[in-house]
């Protein structure tokens, strides 16, 4: 079998575990309320697609990195680690942590993704050209500015990711070195 | 049974930090038998057969795979089979079936009985049905040699004599069985060969027959008294650090 199989096979596997978590659906809902109240009291939605990006870096600068670690710290432990069956199987470690890096990314992208989705269509059908925060944005003030912070909102929360899902490989395994690693940095295995 | 080995195990030893939980083991797992490694709580079964399977890596010696050239040579059931929530029986054992050949998961579920609960998902599993999908996942692909880590555990005593009993049958058709267990009486029944450890080394290797001739006794109990005394303490290798 093909590496790319097995490599797509672990990732759809991890999207499909996000998207058969209760829990996980919620977090989308949860963010589209947060962003809505920030945005009516912040006053964003009708400045523009700059004015909103502006009023929503607090909330997502605080909340990307939560729902990264939500998504990674269980990404190889618990119930979700099977990796000396795994192994077994002609899957490189590469593979096995790439595809469930990836897979849990694609959960991530959608979860922050789609309520940010939904607020640039919101901006798209009820905001205005000119921004009520800094008048220089007025002239530039584009839908592809937004994509751009979409994206680079997933790339903050991809590298939170890695390093959530990593730390909790490093800390699955009881072997000495990860014990006294783990129990020093307040990790349980 | 063949004299042909599928597995060498040559002077393993392995130690997490000071600790060392196996020494200098060495044995020849021979093709299309049943081997049961048989010892007290901490005698370091569990260790070894995670070292066989290549999960964790022996600190000296070498453990070569010898038998005939496949896509997954050894199949694994762990003492504590996880599996992942949210996906039924028959979906879990596809996702490692898409890892080999991507055949149908059904016929693996009714050899171990469990073809009635191909769509009830795995959390609503009990622990008996969660053991007995690992033993199931365990024969995905048709590895030549299966290693059952305690598949008994949690099982009545109907279902473990299955269990045992399908082992039997794997190696009738020429798979290899390595298994470890408490229960000597299913391990008596089944086993061609029986590996005694004790603190981390072989104590005696051989098929019942002959374990019973040299140690003078009628039971594979009265060979591991034998072996490593009729006591109530568990066995800690390395001392009580």
């Amino acid at each position: 079998m093909s590496r790319g199989r097995v490599f797509g096979a672990i990732a759809w596997r991890e999207v499909s575990t996000v998207l058969r978590t209760r829990s996980y659906l919620l977090l989308p809902v949860g963010l589209l309320a947060v962003f809505a109240g920030t945005l009516r009291a912040g006053g964003g939605l009708g400045g523009g697609y700059v004015p909103t990006a502006v009023d929503l870096l607090l909330p997502l600068e605080l909340l990307v990195p939560l729902v990264a670690v939500a998504l990674g710290y269980r990404a190889f432990g618990g119930d979700n680690d099977d990796r000396s069956v795994l192994l077994t199987y002609p899957v490189s470690k590469r593979s096995l942590v790439g595809g469930v890096f990836v897979g849990r990314l694609l959960g991530l992208a959608g979860i922050t993704g789609l309520p940010l989705a939904v607020v640039g269509v919101a901006v798209l059908l009820v905001g205005g050209h000119e921004s009520r925060v800094f008048a220089t944005h007025g002239g530039v003030d584009s839908p592809v500015l937004f994509v751009r912070f979409l994206a680079l909102t997933i790339c903050f929360g991809a590298v939170v990711l890695g390093w959530s899902a990593g730390t909790n490989r490093g800390c699955s395994r009881p072997t000495a070195a990860s014990t006294r690693r783990c129990s020093s940095s307040g990790f349980s295995r | 049974m063949s004299d042909d080995p599928v597995l060498r195990v040559d002077g393993v030893s392995k130690s997490f930090g000071s600790v060392e939980v196996l020494s200098d083991v060495s044995v020849s797992i021979p093709s299309g038998s049943v081997v049961a490694v048989i010892g007290p709580n901490g005698s370091g079964k569990t260790t070894l057969l995670r070292t066989l399977v290549g999960d964790l890596r022996p600190t000296t010696g070498v453990v070569s795979y010898v038998g005939p050239d496949t896509d997954r040579p050894i199949g694994y059931l762990p003492q504590e089979p996880t599996f992942r929530p949210g996906f039924t029986a028959a979906e879990t054992l596809a996702f490692y079936s898409s890892l080999l050949d991507g055949r149908d998961p059904e016929p693996l579920l009714e050899r171990v009985g469990l073809a009635a609960a191909a769509d009830r998902n795995v959390e609503a599993l009990s622990g008996g049905m969660r053991q007995l999908l690992g033993i199931a996942q365990a024969t995905v692909g048709d590895p030549p040699l299966i290693v059952l880590d305690e598949p008994a555990s949690g099982l009545d005593p109907n279902m473990s004599e299955n269990v045992f009993g399908t082992a039997a049958e794997m190696a009738g058709s020429g798979t290899t069985v390595l298994i470890s267990s408490h229960d000597l009486a299913l391990v008596e029944t089944t086993a061609d060969t029986v590996v005694v450890l004790d603190r981390g080394s072989v104590a005696a290797a051989g098929s019942l027959a002959d374990l019973r001739e040299r140690f003078e006794t009628d039971s594979l109990r009265g060979v591991l008294n034998a072996v490593v005394g009729d006591t109530e303490a568990v066995a800690v290798v390395g001392g009580s650090r």
